[in-house]
Parts: C-alpha cells; sequence; structure tokens
C-alpha cells in the first residue's frame, strides 16, 4: 500500500489545483479527439502555457493560439475550465474607452500615472476573501488576438502592473471584446 | 527654498532618488528612471508609506493620494537600508520650504544617506557602510569639484564611525542619527517629528555655518530651557539675538562667496543642564532542565506522552552553572527578562548538539520590541558522545539589537564585549552551562 503525508492546507490547496487543472485538461483532450490540435501542440505544453509557466514550448504555444481556430477554442475551453477568475465580454453602452472591467469575485482598473503621463496602472482586485491569488493574465481578444501577462504578487488581495498607455494590454483591457482569465 | 538632491547608497553605488510623485493607483511602488520597471523592494516601500505598517503616512499623511510613485536612477536589490533615504525625501516633500531635485548643479545640499527607520522612529544600523562610501568615492570627488555641501546621513554608533573612517578626507559631513527626526534636522526639517535633538557631525571643512549654527542652538537650547524659567524677561531678549544669528548663519551659507564671517553669538549665563547618568538595562535569566516525570521518560516527553517537570539549573556564581546529568535532562528552557525594550538572545555551543524543534523565538532576535519574559526551549538527544556545554548570550537595550546580535554571533571572545556594548548602553550576560554526555 503506497501511503502520502499531507503535513498542511497547502498541500491539499496545491494537490486539489493540480488534479483539478489534469482533470479540466482530460475534458478538452476528449473534445479534441479525431483532430489534428494535439498533434500541433502537446496538452502538456498548453497546460504549462495556462499556468503561466516558463515553458520552452511557451512561444510555439502563443503562436498557434494566434494562428489556429481550434487550438484557440480548446485553451479557450481549457481556461473556462481551470481559471480562477473570468471577466467575461463587457456590454459597452458607449463607444469610450472602457477603464473598469468586472467579473465575478474580481475587478480590473486602469489607472493614469501623474508621474509618467505615457504610462497607466493596472489594477487587478480580488474581492472573493480567501481566494487562491492567481498568477497570469490571460487576455483573449475578438478574432485570433490573444495576450498573456505574469500578475506581480498580490498584496491584500491587489496586484497592480505599470505598462505603457500604448500596449497590447491596455488595447486589449479597453476592447469590449476581449475576455480576461486569470489563473 | 532648500533644494535637495538625495542619494540612496547601495554597495553597486548611489542610486538618486529622482522624484516622489502621489499617484491614485492603491499601491505605492519604486520605478527606475521613469520606466515602466517596477523594483522588488516595491511591496516594501509600500508597507513602509501606509499606516498601520508603516511610518511615511503616519508622519506626514493623511494623503490626498492613495499611494507614491518613486523614481530612482537604478536598481535598489535587498534589504530595507533604503528606508532612511526614502523617510528623508517624504521629509522634503512634506516641508513648504524644501524640495527634491534631480539636477545636481540646482541642489543646495547633496544628501547620501544609509539606514532602517523602525516602526518607532528609530534609524538602526545596516551593513556594509564602507563598501557604500567606497563605492561612492568618484561621485563625491565631483561633487567637491562643483562646490556641493555633502552630507552622509547613517545610523548612530558603529556605522556612524565606519562612515567617518571611509569618507575621511573626502570633503563630506558625516552624521549619525538615532532616529528619523535628528536625520531630518540635519537637513533644517522643522517638519519632522522632533524627539531627543542630538546631533554629532564631523569637521565642517567648508566651513557650512549652518550646521555651527544647528550645533550651537542645540546646546544654546539644553541651557536656555532652565534659563527661561529662571529669568523669563531675559530670556525673551537672548531668544531675538538668537534667531538673528541662526537666520544669519542661514544665508551665509546659501550665498557661497564671500566666506561667511563666523558671529560669535551672545549667550545667556552658563547655566549647568546635569543630565541623568545613563543605566545600563537589567537581564534576568533563568535556565530550567525539563526532566521526565516519575516514571516516565524522555522519550515520553519528546514524543507527547508526558508532561516535563521543569527544575532550575543549579546556579554556581555569577553567569557559571552546575553540571546536569544527561539521564534526566530531556531538554533546557530558558527563560529571559530585560528592562530594555529590546531582547536578543543566542547559544554558542562548545561541545554535543541539540534539537531545536521549534525556531527560536521572534522576540529573541533583538528587532522586535518586548515586554515581559520571553522563554526558548531546546531538545536534547538522548545519547552523545560528548557533553553538551554552551555559552548563552542574552542582549537588551532600548534600542534594536539585530545589528549587535550579528555582530556579537561572528566575536569569538563573548567576554571581551561586554565593555563595548556597555558604552553603547547594551547590556550583555553571558551564562555557560554543561549537560554531561551520559
Amino acid at each position: 500500500m503506497t501511503s502520502y503525508t499531507i503535513t498542511d492546507d497547502k498541500q491539499i490547496d496545491d494537490a486539489r489545483e493540480i488534479f483539478g487543472g489534469l482533470a479540466a485538461m482530460n475534458d478538452v483532450l476528449e473534445e479534441a479527439t479525431g483532430t489534428d490540435n494535439v498533434a500541433a501542440v502537446a496538452p502538456a505544453d498548453l497546460y504549462a502555457f495556462a499556468l503561466g509557466h516558463a515553458d520552452p514550448a511557451a512561444s510555439k504555444v502563443e503562436a498557434a493560439l494566434k494562428t489556429s481556430a481550434p487550438i484557440r477554442a480548446a485553451f479557450h475551453d481549457l481556461l473556462s475550465c481551470a481559471s480562477d477568475f473570468h471577466v467575461p465580454r463587457a456590454m459597452a453602452a458607449a463607444s469610450d474607452d472602457i477603464d473598469v472591467r468586472e467579473g465575478a469575485d474580481c475587478r480590473i482598473s486602469i489607472q493614469p500615472s501623474e508621474a509618467a503621463p505615457g504610462q497607466v496602472y493596472v489594477i487587478v482586485e480580488l474581492t472573493q476573501a480567501g481566494s487562491r491569488d492567481p498568477k497570469v493574465m490571460h487576455l483573449m481578444g475578438a478574432g485570433d488576438v490573444y495576450h498573456r501577462t505574469e500578475l506581480p504578487e498580490f498584496y491584500d488581495g491587489i496586484a497592480q502592473l505599470i505598462v505603457e498607455v500604448t500596449s497590447e494590454i491596455i488595447t486589449l483591457l479597453q476592447d469590449p471584446d476581449t475576455e480576461v482569465f486569470l489563473k | 527654498m532648500k533644494s535637495c538632491a538625495v542619494f540612496i547608497a547601495t554597495t553597486g553605488g548611489p542610486v538618486q532618488v529622482l522624484q516622489l510623485t502621489p499617484e491614485r493607483a492603491p499601491q505605492s511602488m519604486v520605478c527606475v528612471n521613469r520606466t515602466t520597471n517596477v523594483l522588488p523592494v516595491s511591496k516594501l516601500y509600500d508597507q513602509f508609506v501606509k499606516p498601520g505598517s508603516g511610518v511615511v503616512e503616519r508622519e506626514f499623511g493623511p494623503f490626498d493620494a492613495a499611494s507614491f510613485r518613486v523614481d530612482v536612477s537604478g536598481p535598489i536589490d535587498t534589504g530595507n537600508s533604503w528606508q532612511l533615504g526614502m523617510y528623508l525625501v517624504h521629509a522634503l516633500h512634506a516641508s513648504p520650504e524644501h524640495r527634491l531635485v534631480e539636477d545636481i548643479a540646482a541642489a543646495d545640499e547633496i544628501i547620501w544617506a544609509t539606514g532602517c527607520v523602525d516602526y518607532h522612529l528609530n534609524v538602526t544600523e545596516v551593513d556594509h557602510v564602507a563598501a557604500k562610501i567606497q563605492a561612492t568615492l568618484d561621485l563625491f570627488a565631483e561633487w567637491a569639484g562643483l562646490g556641493k555641501a555633502v552630507a552622509v546621513i547613517t545610523a548612530a554608533g558603529v556605522n556612524e564611525s565606519d562612515a567617518r573612517a571611509a569618507a575621511a578626507d573626502h570633503g563630506v559631513q558625516v552624521f549619525g542619527a538615532e532616529n528619523a527626526g535628528q536625520a531630518g534636522e540635519i537637513l533644517g526639517l522643522a517638519g519632522a517629528p522632533n524627539s531627543a535633538l542630538v546631533i554629532s557631525g564631523t569637521e565642517a571643512k567648508s566651513g557650512s555655518a549652518r550646521n555651527i549654527a544647528l550645533a550651537t542652538l542645540i546646546l544654546v537650547l539644553a541651557g536656555g530651557a532652565v534659563f527661561a524659567a529662571l529669568q523669563p524677561e531675559e530670556f525673551a531678549e537672548w531668544s531675538e539675538e538668537l534667531k538673528a544669528f541662526v537666520a544669519g548663519a542661514q544665508v551665509a551659507q546659501e550665498e557661497p562667496a564671500p566666506p561667511a564671517p563666523i558671529v560669535k553669538p551672545v549667550l545667556p549665563p552658563a547655566v549647568a543642564v546635569i543630565k541623568p547618568k545613563p543605566t545600563l538595562p537589567k537581564i534576568t535569566v533563568a535556565i530550567k532542565r525539563l526532566a521526565p516525570p516519575a516514571g516516565g521518560t524522555c522519550m515520553q516527553v519528546h514524543f507527547g506522552g508526558a508532561d516535563p517537570v521543569m527544575k532550575s539549573v543549579q546556579k554556581i556564581t555569577g553567569g557559571d552553572h552546575g553540571e546536569s546529568g544527561r539521564g534526566d535532562t530531556c531538554g533546557l528552557r530558558f527563560e529571559f527578562d530585560g528592562t530594555g525594550k529590546y531582547l536578543a538572545a543566542f547559544l554558542r555551543v562548545k561541545s554535543g548538539r541539540f534539537v531545536q524543534a521549534a525556531k527560536k523565538p521572534a522576540s529573541l532576535a533583538g528587532s522586535l520590541p518586548v515586554s515581559g519574559a520571553q522563554t526558548w526551549t531546546i531538545q536534547l538527544p538522548q545519547k552523545a558522545d560528548a557533553p553538551f556545554a554552551y555559552d548563552l548570550a542574552v542582549l537588551s537595550s532600548d534600542t534594536p539589537l539585530g545589528a549587535e546580535l550579528a555582530r556579537l554571533q561572528g566575536q569569538e571572545d563573548l567576554v571581551a564585549a561586554l565593555s563595548v556594548l556597555a558604552k553603547k548602553q547594551i547590556k550583555l550576560a553571558i551564562h555557560n552551562h554543561r549537560v554531561s554526555a551520559r
């Protein structure tokens, strides 16, 4: 008999996280059976990419997400199952730039910097107490637009980035068609 | 308006604070050269600013802005020695008569700072001060060539003496500050907290009249308080003369040529100020054995089957204790109390070994204020080839002890440190004890 010693809650959480991700990956693979998705990108690479790991295949996955609609769809499904937070497409009532995006238990806002006019803050707030802190932000825009960025450490439920106002992350966040996944 | 350029000392060379900007974003950040490159110390800086965890908003707030962004000229990788420089930058920002400048040519004074600022605003010591000075010598020469006044500010004590030795003959003034209020006073910041005003400077090579005035002011104020109480009318007259003197000295410092004549102030009659003689904090230490209960064993004590019985180890004389037997000593419990705000302790094992089932309490690291008795328990292996012999060193002081603890741990002769530490108002108690091999 094999026995395991679980010493703390974090180990239980980590184990739950890994098995949850693998289960989601299995679902995606089952759907992808018979298509060429699996051959184009290894499932393990896709999963590692979703987690934000520094995987040697990251550039291959990123390129595939921008060129292959089936892989993009599979990845979208994976994120839908396995991500911790989701900000859906926005219902834009005006043509103005959107500076706040709301999702279940999270909020992403854009704040201009007083110190450097060409820069803005991206503020990711988690409103659910005790939730797991995500490490990566995936932005899936309309068509084949995709961008991934690592999140800094959360502090008091907030992670704050500073970026150029012309950067892709800002363009995507301000586009109501962009879905955001935090994993 | 006095313009100051501020440099934070690092071993890789000084890093200039380029600008401090209030922001609406929730977290304060430190960025490099106005780029989006955020330094890893940002989280610590955010904590340093926020009320509750930090001191900046508590001392200079409340602020309309939610946070600050600091832009610096280069990387600051680790540690907390940036705190003194950042504190001074916020003090300048809060003062209507001072401003932070990036352009060295426009600076009236250049500040070079290294030190930690704790929650009680004590300026505490940091490592590598001499190396940080060494990494700045070329710039010191450049600034001297421009005729700039340079103030090197560190924690009073060893950092200050290290800085004096390393910066000697380089045309800078070295100041040791015991607290942030004193550090602010060096820049003439009236808005900074103003507890016990004591400033020690090196010889004023460039004839900085301001510092002479400031030192005189301190002496005069000390005597003047008593004088004012005794002769209020004469004090009022003298006070006006003093104000005129200090104002004159300030102008002389801001106009480089011609050299300002040193005006001797008309002082009140000498008044002897008797300062209470400082006394060393007291330390009490008790060493107790964790003995097995009647009919029990140390194995049962270690693995939760039985509660140990506490038995005091016999004290022979001074810090010497009688030998304890291994068979009925499952572990040792040290109980400490000190009259100082801070307490630190460490074991120097001379032979044998012990098992530290739990970490030494953080309250005994010397960096947190403590109240009441503190305890530390270690376990001993039941079989040993050599006796467990050790020295237990305990320090107590009203100032943080982290740096002294680290220094003492690297020092072979603990007894030799007794008098050195006593001069710094740090009490060191050394106890020794031995548990037999079998």
